[in-house]
C-alpha cells in the first residue's frame, strides 16, 4: 500500500503519468488512480487510495462491485459507475475515469508500484 | 484522416477580429519539416506575418505551439513555446516555458493555438477538450497575473491550466511577459503582444492523452534518460539542490557575474547572495509537468525588512538582475521583485537592467532623483521595488522605463554606451570579456541579448571533459552554432533545454522517433537538421524585418570598457573575427545572409 509525503512533492505528476500508461498504455495523467492537486504555492495534496482498514468504500458500495484482496479489486460487470464509493472515501482517493465511467482506485500496479519507483522525490512510499 | 503519434493533429486558429474560432488540421510536412514548437512559429511567421508589421498592432500574430515531446513521459517534457514579432527588438521572439499548460493543451486536443486580430474588448480564451470560446474578460483586465490565476481557476474548475498577463502586458510595457502557472514567458515583450490583442489569458483543461508510436522503444528510451539525468552531478545533484542558482559562485569566482551594470567585476556583496544564502530561503522544491530534476523551488523570506515575501524562484538570472546588477546584496528584496514581477507580468532581467541603467545614470549624473522621484542608487534595494512598481503599473515616469533600455537611452542624452542591450533585448548574467563563447552567443541570439539560443560558457567553464579555453577564439564560431542549432531543436521538440545537460541525441532522437513514427526523427543528423533549418528560417525572418550585419553586435562598453578587478580584468572583446568564421560556419555570406546553397541544402 502506499504512504505519502506531500511535502516532498515537487508537482511533476510523473506518479500521475507512470500511472495512467500502467493500467492503460496511455500517455496523459487523466486516468490516473493517484492524484496531486496544486495549491500553489503551498505543499500539494497528494489523493489516492491508502487502504485504510474501514474499507468504507466496499461498504458503501451499493452493488458489491469492490472487495478488498490485497488491494481494492472492481468488479466491472458489477459496477453501474454511480460514484457513491468516490464520496465514500475518507481520503478523497478514488476518481472517476471520464473515459469508462467507472472509479479508478489504486491497485499497487499489482505489487509493481509504480508511482513509487518513478517519483524522483520519495512523496510516495510502499507501505510495509 | 492522417493518424498521429506524439501529435494531436490539431490546431486551433482564433481570430479576434471577428471572434471566430476554427480548427485546422496539422499539416504533416509541418511536422516533418519544423518539429514543433519553434519551429512551427518560424514557419507560421515567416510564411503568414505581413513583413514589417508593427508588432503592437492587429496585424502580429501569436503562435503558441507545443512539441511532439510534450505531455509525454518523456523527462523534462512540459515545455511549450510562444512565437511572435517582438516590440522590444522588432524582430523574431520565441519564448519557450515549463509548467503545466503545454502539456494540458495537448491533453485538451491541440497542438498548437493561433492568436490573430485585436478583440473589441478584453476577452478570455477558453479551451475544454474540443470545445472553445471567447469569454468577455473585462472583470480580469487590470488585475495582476497571480490573482488572474486564482480567479479564473475559483470561476471556471482548479484543474484548468492558464497562460495570462499581467498590468504589464496591458499597459504595453515592452518587455512584458506572459505568466503561466506562476511561471514566465518572460523575453522579449510577448505579453504586450497578448495585450495589444485584448487577450488576457488562456485557461485550458482536456482529457485525452497522446498516442505513441512504439511503447517498448519509448518507455526503454524514457528509462535511460531518466537515468542520466539522475546519475549527472548537475541534473540529479546542484541542480536539484540549488536551482538554477547553483552556479553563483562559481561566475563570481572567474569574474563572469557583471555588477554595477557591467561597470565592475567583483561583488563585495557576494558572501552574501550566494547559492547557500539563497537556498536557506528554499522552503520546498518544485517541478514543471514530468521532470525529476525539480530546478523550481518556492523561497520565502523569513526575517528583516521582506518578511513573508516569496517567489517560485528565484532563478539565477533574477538573483543576478536584481542581486549584483544593481550591488543589491538583500535577498529579501531580490525575491520580492521577482514575485513583483510575476505578478505585473514583467521579465526579470530586462526590469533588473533597466534599474541598473537607471542607477548608473543617477551615478553618472545624467538623470537626477527629481526625474526619477525616489532615490536610484547601486546597493538601494527600495530604488529596485520602486521602480518595478512605476513599470508594472505603467505609471510616471514608470512608462518610458517600461520601454527598455534601448529606447529608454535614446531619451537621455549620454546614456548610450550604458545601456546594456543587443537588438534591444537587455543581457542576462554572463559578462561577454569574460568568455569569448558569451560574446558571440548574445551578437548573433536571434531574439537579441539572450543566454539560451546557445549557452557555450557550459563548454567553457562547466564541461568535465575537453573544456575549451574562456577567452580564446578557437572553435567558439563552431560550438556556438551547433550549440544554437541544438537548443533551437530541442525548443522545438518539447523537451526542456536543462535536460540536454545530461540527456544528449542518444535518447532524443529514439525519443522523438519512437512517439511520432515519424521516419525523418530517426536519424540524429535529420533532427539536427531541423534546429538548423529552423535557425536559418528565422535569420531570413530577422533580415526581411530589418537586421544587418551591423545588429549582430554587443554593446560599446565590451569593446572599450576594460574591468578594474577580478579575473577578466584588462579584457575587451573581440568580435569580428568571431563573427566572420561565425557566418562562414553557417554557410551565409559576409553580410550575414545565409547563401542559396544552404538554403536549398535546408530545403528552405
Amino acid at each position: 500500500m502506499l504512504k505519502i509525503n506531500r511535502r516532498l512533492c515537487t508537482e511533476c505528476q510523473i506518479c500521475m503519468a507512470i500511472c495512467s500508461w500502467t493500467h492503460f498504455g496511455e500517455n496523459t495523467t487523466k486516468r490516473a488512480r493517484i492524484k496531486v492537486e496544486a495549491d500553489w504555492p503551498e505543499v500539494p495534496t497528494i489523493r489516492v487510495c491508502l487502504a485504510c482498514k474501514d474499507r468504507e468504500c466496499v461498504a458503501a458500495c451499493p452493488h458489491e462491485a469492490l472487495t478488498w484482496q490485497k488491494w481494492i479489486r472492481l468488479d466491472k460487470n458489477q459496477c453501474d459507475g454511480c460514484a457513491v464509493c468516490v464520496e465514500a472515501c475518507p481520503v478523497n482517493g478514488i476518481h472517476m475515469d471520464k473515459q469508462t465511467g467507472l472509479p479508478l482506485i489504486c491497485d499497487t500496479c499489482e505489487g509493481r508500484f509504480q508511482c513509487v519507483q518513478w517519483c524522483p522525490t520519495n512523496a510516495v512510499l510502499k507501505k510495509e | 484522416m492522417t493518424t498521429w503519434h506524439g501529435y494531436t493533429g490539431k490546431i486551433l486558429d482564433v481570430n479576434l477580429n471577428s471572434a471566430t474560432l476554427s480548427e485546422a488540421e496539422l499539416d504533416r510536412s509541418l511536422a516533418q519539416g519544423y518539429m514543433g514548437g519553434k519551429g512551427f512559429g518560424a514557419k507560421i511567421l515567416f510564411d503568414e506575418l505581413p513583413a514589417r508589421c508593427e508588432p503592437l498592432a492587429a496585424d502580429n500574430i501569436l503562435v503558441i505551439a507545443t512539441g511532439p515531446l510534450t505531455g509525454t513521459l518523456a523527462p523534462s517534457s512540459g515545455r511549450f513555446e510562444v512565437c511572435t514579432k517582438s516590440p522590444a527588438t522588432g524582430l523574431w521572439l520565441d519564448s519557450n516555458c515549463g509548467g503545466y499548460f503545454g502539456p494540458e493543451l495537448k491533453f485538451a486536443g491541440y497542438d498548437m493555438v493561433i492568436i490573430r486580430g485585436k478583440a473589441p474588448k478584453p476577452v478570455l480564451l477558453i479551451i475544454e477538450d474540443n470545445n472553445f470560446e471567447l469569454k468577455p474578460a473585462h472583470d480580469l483586465w487590470g488585475v495582476d497575473a497571480i490573482t488572474t490565476h486564482r480567479q479564473i481557476k475559483e470561476t471556471f474548475g482548479r484543474d484548468y491550466k492558464v497562460a495570462c498577463i499581467g498590468q504589464a502586458g496591458e499597459k504595453g510595457v515592452l518587455f512584458a511577459g506572459i505568466i503561466s502557472e506562476y511561471r514566465a514567458l518572460g523575453r522579449g515583450g510577448a505579453g504586450a503582444v497578448m495585450g495589444s490583442k485584448n487577450l488576457k489569458a488562456i485557461a485550458v483543461r482536456g482529457t485525452g492523452s497522446i498516442p505513441v508510436n512504439d511503447p517498448a522503444v519509448f518507455m526503454r528510451t524514457c528509462r535511460e534518460a531518466y537515468n542520466e539525468l539522475a546519475n549527472s552531478p548537475d541534473t540529479g545533484g546542484g541542480r536539484q539542490k540549488y536551482g538554477t542558482n547553483v552556479i553563483l559562485s562559481l561566475m563570481d569566482e572567474v569574474g563572469l557575474h557583471p555588477v554595477r551594470n557591467f561597470q565592475k567585476g567583483k561583488f563585495e556583496g557576494a558572501a552574501g547572495v550566494n547559492e547557500e544564502v539563497i537556498s536557506a530561503h528554499y522552503v520546498r522544491d518544485k517541478a514543471c509537468f514530468g521532470c525529476p530534476i525539480y530546478c523550481s523551488k518556492i523561497a520565502e523570506v523569513k526575517q528583516g525588512k521582506y518578511k513573508g515575501s516569496f517567489t517560485e524562484g528565484p532563478e539565477y538570472e533574477n538573483v543576478w538582475s536584481f542581486g549584483a546588477n544593481c550591488e543589491n546584496a538583500d535577498v529579501g528584496a531580490i525575491i520580492k521583485a521577482e514575485y513583483l514581477c510575476d505578478y505585473y507580468g514583467l521579465d526579470g532581467i530586462s526590469a533588473g537592467s533597466v534599474v541598473g541603467f537607471l542607477m548608473e545614470c543617477v551615478e553618472k549624473g545624467l538623470l537626477k532623483e527629481d526625474d526619477i522621484g525616489f532615490p536610484m542608487a547601486f546597493g538601494n534595494d527600495e530604488s529596485i521595488i520602486n521602480a518595478i512598481h512605476l513599470i508594472g503599473q505603467g505609471q510616471g515616469p514608470g512608462k518610458l522605463w517600461g520601454q527598455g533600455v534601448k529606447k529608454l537611452a535614446e531619451q537621455i542624452e549620454g546614456a548610450q554606451d550604458m545601456a546594456m542591450h543587443v537588438k534591444g533585448l537587455e543581457l542576462p548574467a554572463y559578462d561577454p570579456r569574460g568568455s569569448a563563447g558569451m560574446a558571440l552567443a548574445y551578437a548573433t541570439s536571434d531574439r537579441g541579448g539572450c543566454h539560451l539560443r546557445s549557452w557555450p560558457i557550459g563548454d567553457e567553464l562547466l564541461a568535465t571533459r575537453d573544456r575549451m579555453d574562456l577567452v580564446s577564439l578557437e572553435f567558439k564560431a563552431e560550438l556556438v552554432k551547433t550549440q544554437q542549432d541544438l537548443f533551437c531543436m530541442v525548443n522545438c521538440s518539447g523537451m526542456c533545454l536543462f535536460a540536454t545537460f545530461a540527456v544528449n541525441l542518444k535518447q532524443i532522437t529514439p525519443l522523438l522517433h519512437s512517439v511520432t513514427g515519424l521516419e525523418v526523427f530517426s536519424s540524429s543528423d535529420e533532427v539536427m537538421k531541423i534546429g538548423e533549418r529552423v535557425n536559418n528560417l528565422v535569420r531570413r525572418f530577422n533580415i526581411r524585418e530589418g537586421l544587418t550585419k551591423e545588429l549582430d553586435t554587443l554593446p560599446q562598453r565590451f569593446f572599450s570598457e576594460t574591468l578594474k578587478e577580478g579575473p577578466c580584468r584588462d579584457r575587451v572583446v573581440e568580435l569580428d573575427q568571431l563573427k566572420e568564421e561565425y557566418y562562414q560556419v553557417r554557410g551565409w555570406d559576409e553580410n550575414g545572409i545565409p547563401k542559396k546553397d544552404k538554403l536549398k541544402e535546408l530545403g528552405i
